[in-house]
């Protein structure tokens, strides 16, 4: 391959700058670690706003009417409630849900084998309600007067603190892939800086040659820039490999566990390199500036 | 073409170099003289823009060098060829990339230029070390090349300081000749020296000597 660029377009040059060496091998190895935890970051901010949609999606979706009646009234306050229910707008379906049902809801809690009849349960209504869904405060008003001790629950004290909590997520992980970002060009100017006072002989050479301080700073920039992407693509695919092999949970279970939406957004692949290389050019030619002025 | 009008540079309160009043005129050679420390260097380093006059004028092709941007000096440096006592050649690149390096700085694409680089190799004596590395030169060697690098894009000033510090008699000699072959071209030649056999081996050249002594530079007698 190289012999075929070689004779289209002639042997390469070799770079004005000297080899970065070992510190060209730290600025990859540094970039690898950045970009794996700034795509680490980034990743669960994603699943944080896939798991914050869904539970507000499936929550918004359903409500329960929870009776608490003394046994002999339980019968006919549920009869009633579910007449409330048949006639209010905004509702689609209601159901009692069986007792198998209670005991799946309780069984992360209590196990599965636990006798859940022989528990002091509410009887619970399912209710899957259509459009924007019913009035709550409303709708609570008739089932006072229907059926009392009834109470509706349209989820929203459930669904408030998670939302919050989702959305707090996505912002610990946004600061998180920003500080990143940040410590990588923190590093790589650092690195660039070392390298430029270190080679003060070939900033003088060229210098006394002609080079403008735009040519000596290109001149750094590239291998810094390239070794950065190189690092940067490194860590980025181990970090999705390893998001890759995150368990991933669907169902009841994960709206529970919060692992539901967790898998490798693969687009980072391409975009890390390119944001570590960039940031590292940006680094590198403020570094450089700064040395060159000063030099 | 390089003017110094009552230019001096002194650090802080100590003058190095004072009321300098000379002009270079195009095409002319020179040998700048005195002993160690006298300001020979400093001289040199007013004209390719390494230090700026901290009174007075330098004007090098006719433009005064303390106004000038960063930018305009590397323009102004890129017409002049200046050749040190310690090379500074690039160790990572080969004497004929050392060579093409005022090409690449300039925009030129060396590859179309590869036969004129290994005829200015052969030029300076350099024509089978063209491929050496600079540590691997001998001192006459590297300064041969770093007077091939500095005329290259053939600038209308070469600028030497020691350019025979570091060689032997023979050497020193052939980078003389190269010099003065330089000078025939119609390039402004100006050698930092305190080698006097140097300068007696120049006879016949038409070259000025420029003495630096007590911060002052004097010219002495005609030209050689």
């Amino acid at each position: 391959m190289s012999r075929l660029l070689t004779r289209f377009f002639g042997p390469p040059e070799t770079p004005i700058a000297p080899r970065a060496g070992l510190v060209g091998g730290l600025i990859s190895l540094v970039a690898a670690a950045m970009a794996f935890l700034a795509v680490a970051a980034f990743e669960a901010g994603v699943a944080a706003d896939r798991v914050a949609g869904r539970w507000s999606g499936e929550l918004a979706k359903s409500a329960t009417v929870r009776i608490t009646a003394p046994a002999e009234d339980a019968q006919a306050v549920t009869a009633a409630a579910l007449r409330v229910l048949e006639i209010a707008p905004g509702i689609a379906s209601a159901r009692i849900l069986s007792e198998t049902e209670n005991q799946a809801l309780l069984s992360p809690w209590l196990g599965r084998d636990a006798d859940v009849a022989a528990l002091p349960l509410p009887i619970l209504i399912d209710i899957t309600v259509s459009g924007r869904g019913p009035d709550a405060a409303d709708i609570q008003r008739q089932l006072e007067l229907a059926a009392p001790g009834a109470v509706y629950d349209d989820h929203g004290e459930w669904r408030a603190p998670l939302i919050t909590a989702a959305r707090g997520l996505r912002i610990i992980a946004g600061i998180g892939v920003a500080l990143t970002v940040v410590a990588l060009a923190v590093m790589v100017a650092m690195a660039a800086s070392a390298t430029l006072w270190s080679g003060s002989a070939v900033v003088r050479t060229l210098r006394l040659i002609g080079a403008e301080d735009r040519m000596i700073s290109r001149a750094f920039e590239r291998p810094f820039a390239l070794r950065a992407a190189f690092g940067a693509a490194c860590g980025a695919a181990l970090a999705l490999i390893f998001v890759e092999q995150m368990p991933r949970i669907d169902g009841v279970d994960a709206l529970i566990a919060g692992a539901s939406g967790y898998g490798p957004t693969w687009w980072l692949a391409p975009l890390a390199p390119l944001v570590a290389g960039l940031t590292a050019l940006i680094a590198t030619r403020i570094a450089a500036f700064v040395v060159l002025r000063r030099s | 073409m390089i003017e110094f009008r009552e230019a001096g540079f002194g650090y802080g309160e100590k003058p190095v170099l004072s009321d300098l009043d000379l002009r270079l005129d195009p095409g002319s050679m020179h040998f700048l003289t005195g002993r160690s420390g006298a300001g020979k260097t400093t001289f040199l380093r007013l004209l390719h823009m390494g230090l700026s006059p901290t009174v007075g004028q330098v004007r090098v092709f006719g433009r005064d060098t303390k106004g000038l941007t960063r930018r305009e000096q590397a323009e102004m440096r890129r017409r002049m060829g200046v050749v040190l006592q310690d090379c500074d050649l690039l160790d990572h690149m080969t004497v004929l990339e050392n060579i093409a390096l005022p090409l690449r700085i300039n925009g030129t694409k060396v590859a179309n230029y590869e036969r004129d680089l290994r005829e200015l190799g052969v030029w300076v004596g350099l024509g089978k070390r063209l491929n050496a590395k600079p540590p691997e030169l001998s001192s006459g060697e590297r300064q041969r090349a770093a007077i091939a690098r500095a005329v290259v894009t053939s600038p209308d000033l070469v600028v030497a300081d020691e350019p025979t510090g570091n060689v032997d008699a023979d050497a020193a000699e052939r980078i003389l000749a190269l010099f003065v072959e330089l000078n025939r071209l119609g390039k402004t030649v100006l050698i930092a020296t305190h080698d006097m056999s140097l300068m007696r081996s120049a006879q016949g050249a038409g070259a000025h000597v420029l003495r630096v002594e007590d911060g002052r530079i004097t010219r002495s007698g005609a030209p050689l």
